[in-house]
């Protein structure tokens, strides 16, 4: 089943008394399970449809729908809930909340899911291990590296077992090896337990690990190309 | 998550200290300044109530019903002797005390002076006043009658001045008697009182009741006992609505505030009408009763009417005997208010402008938030677990420094100095110094005031909050 679908979608931006599309006319299927990476130049509109996949903006024209349902009329607060239940983001610049330790940062994601505090404690001391950051726990975003920024950042995304994961330029700021711990985190989580995963990347280390690469320029698909695994 | 969110509103609030510092230490102040002013206005209104009551004006008075209001001789307590001991019952009550009071003239080799002039029990009067403090020439009535062809009078100085009278001059007095007949009575001048009040000074003179019953009772039986008032003076800081409430119960029967002449409660009119009535026009009461509608008694804490062996009493308060006190107690606490309002508005103005910074400088914290999946209304919440988080401490640490002020107010009070006409209802028996007093529910009602404060004017800056958009506020820097 095609976890996210998007069609003839448009969004148009105002600045000014000028208008400008970054999407224009959409047609994209996201299937349970996939590991896709959108590339393409800067502008083209890459964050602009992960932000409507993900209920953070709207379409202007066209239908979005996720797990089948069309999500385009939703309000901020039935959206902010679907995010809550299905979907983790792994932002370019790690967006981890300043005044929370790292592993507040991680438990944070569980509290808003309802999760019990202990349990959440738990699960967040697991991820903590599982991205090489146990001995960080206590601490605050500006007394951690980029790298371990963003460590967090996917233990947060991944700690509810997401059914879809959003991740804009995720692997941007970091340096090789962090980068590829974290690619090698996110390939066995799609592998082991069928999270999906969609980057907006330039990076090709994301790419050469992609099953699947949509190509987007000027707010247009132009390329979709399934290399394996679902859909091949 | 409710754990979370005080988390992280308590961290948020320390994130920029110099702002919160500030913002804190003007709540302080105005809280501080609000605290202090209303311990030392409860203090200054005590300090007032307490003088005034002293003046022999009692915390409550009990007369024939409708004295009060009409003020006629005959409206007498025939038999004071019951009613002075339901009196006593009250447990806060401090002293009692019966009095007859009559309007007439007093005179000395040709001076005259219009007079008031009240018999009084004179060991009773001591305890429901400091009048016999106030003498200053002579002494204060004596218990017992040693000479009774020299019946005591005390006055004050300022009649004393006007009959050109001194201790051991006689005084003649002329007055109306129960029936309004006049009366005559020769005195000598026992003691000249001085109480800075000058009308007091000049028209009230004191006799030993003993003395002025038979004159009044003009040899009628039914009044050889009357009195015209009972007064009752209650312990400070003691509520006279209570010994009012406890009073009225302890008399037979207790009948409607309306019995009271003058009252300006008793019973409400609300008509009832049918719709037919009212759609026709007429106006015709459901029930029938001739007068047109439903009665609803209304109660009045400071008084209250009954009856005893026949004889109906009206039992008032001081507020309701001098409402003029009252009035300027509620004009000053009205002014005090005032006060504090322009207070509140400072500090909600500084709050306001607090929180719409806190809320600008993390407009892309919230974006992650609501990217988490954060509800607007979490949102919402967290700035308003700030501002009453704010708004706590500024109140608490308000209150203390409010405290503060109040501790150092009791050690070194404010002197008041020459207040010109004001003075002259405020020095009898008024200290030079004033002191505040606390009543916590007054003070309160400043601390709750300015975490109210706090949490509404933190309002706006959470609402702009909640109701940014994710990618907008994502995308700010």
């Amino acid at each position: 089943m095609a976890i996210v679908e998007l069609k003839d979608v448009w969004k148009t931006y105002r600045t000014g008394k000028v208008d400008y599309d970054a999407l224009r006319g959409v047609n994209f299927k996201l299937e349970e399970g996939e590991f896709t990476a959108l590339v393409g130049p800067s502008g083209s509109g890459k964050t602009t449809m992960l932000n409507i996949i993900g209920g953070l903006d709207r379409a202007t024209k066209g239908g979005v729908y996720f797990k089948g349902e069309e999500i385009t009329g939703w309000s901020l607060t039935r959206l902010s809930q679907m995010r809550r239940e299905n979907i983790g983001i792994i932002f370019q610049s790690y967006n981890l909340i300043p005044v929370l330790t790292a592993r507040e940062n991680i438990e944070l994601g569980l509290l808003l899911r309802n999760w019990n505090p202990q349990d959440a404690r738990k699960r967040a001391d697991e991820l903590m291990e599982a991205v090489e950051i146990a001995d960080m726990a206590n601490k605050r975003p500006d007394e951690m590296s980029g790298g371990q920024q963003q460590r967090v950042a996917v233990a947060r995304a991944i700690a509810d077992r997401p059914a879809l994961i959003l991740a804009d330029e995720p692997t941007a700021n970091l340096d090789t090896a962090t980068g590829d711990s974290l690619l090698r985190i996110m390939e066995k989580l799609n592998r082991e337990e069928g999270v999906t995963f969609l980057f907006s990347t330039h990076d090709q280390r994301v790419v050469d690990r992609a099953k699947r690469i949509a190509t987007i320029e000027d707010g247009v698909v132009v390329k979709d190309e399934v290399l394996e695994g679902i859909g091949a | 998550m409710r754990n979370l969110t005080l988390r992280i509103a308590w961290r948020n609030i320390w994130r920029n200290t110099r702002r919160t510092v500030i913002t804190l230490v003007t709540m302080v102040i105005c809280e501080g300044i609000m605290v202090w002013m209303i311990t030392f206005g409860d203090g200054v209104h005590e300090q007032m109530i307490r003088t005034t009551l002293n003046t022999g004006l009692g915390s409550i008075q009990i007369h024939a019903l409708g004295y009060q209001s009409e003020k006629k001789s005959d409206d007498v307590i025939l038999d004071p002797g019951p009613v002075t001991e339901i009196a006593r019952q009250v447990p806060t009550v401090e002293g009692v005390s019966t009095r007859i009071t009559s309007f007439g003239l007093a005179s000395h080799s040709g001076n005259t002076q219009p007079s008031m002039i009240i018999g009084v029990e004179p060991i009773g009067e001591t305890t429901i006043s400091v009048l016999d403090e106030k003498v200053e020439l002579g002494e204060w009535l004596p218990e017992e009658i040693s000479n009774p062809r020299r019946l005591p009078i005390v006055i004050g100085i300022g009649m004393a001045e006007k009959l050109k009278v001194t201790l051991g001059d006689r005084i003649y007095l002329t007055m109306a008697d129960f029936t309004g007949a006049p009366a005559y009575a020769v005195y000598f001048v026992h003691g000249i009182f001085k109480t800075g009040m000058g009308e007091m000074d000049k028209s009230i003179a004191y006799v030993p009741i003993e003395t002025l019953q038979p004159l009044m009772a003009a040899g009628i039986p039914r009044f050889e006992n009357a009195v015209h008032e009972v007064t009752l003076l209650l312990e400070p800081m003691t509520s006279e609505a209570e010994a009012v409430t406890f009073l009225g119960g302890q008399f037979p029967t207790l009948l409607p505030d309306s019995e009271i002449p003058g009252a300006d409660s008793g019973w409400q009119l609300t008509t009832v009408q049918t719709e037919d009535a009212v759609a026709a026009g007429t106006g015709e009461p459901e029930d029938g009763n001739s007068d047109g509608g439903e009665k609803e008694p209304v109660d009045d804490p400071d008084q209250a009417a009954v009856e005893l062996d026949g004889q109906q009493l009206e039992i008032l308060t001081w507020r309701k005997i001098q409402p003029g006190l009252k009035t300027f107690i509620d004009l000053d606490n009205f002014g005090m208010y005032i006060t504090m309002v322009f207070l509140f508005i400072v500090v909600a103005i500084g709050i306001m402008n607090t929180f719409l910074m806190a809320v600008f400088e993390r407009i892309r914290e919230f974006g992650i938030f609501m990217a988490l999946g954060t509800r607007p209304s979490a949102i919402f919440k967290l700035v308003m677990t700030e501002s009453l988080l704010v708004g706590i401490i500024g109140a608490v640490a308000g209150l203390g420094l409010g405290l503060i002020g109040y501790w150092i107010n009791t050690i070194y009070p404010i002197s008041y100095g020459s207040y010109g006409e004001l003075g002259d209802i405020m020095t009898f028996d008024w200290s030079m110094d004033l002191y505040p007093m606390l009543i916590w529910a007054n003070v309160m009602k400043a601390v709750f005031g300015i975490i109210v404060v706090t949490v509404l004017a933190a309002l706006w800056p959470a609402i702009v909050a909640a109701m940014l958009k994710p990618v907008e506020a994502l995308r700010h820097v």
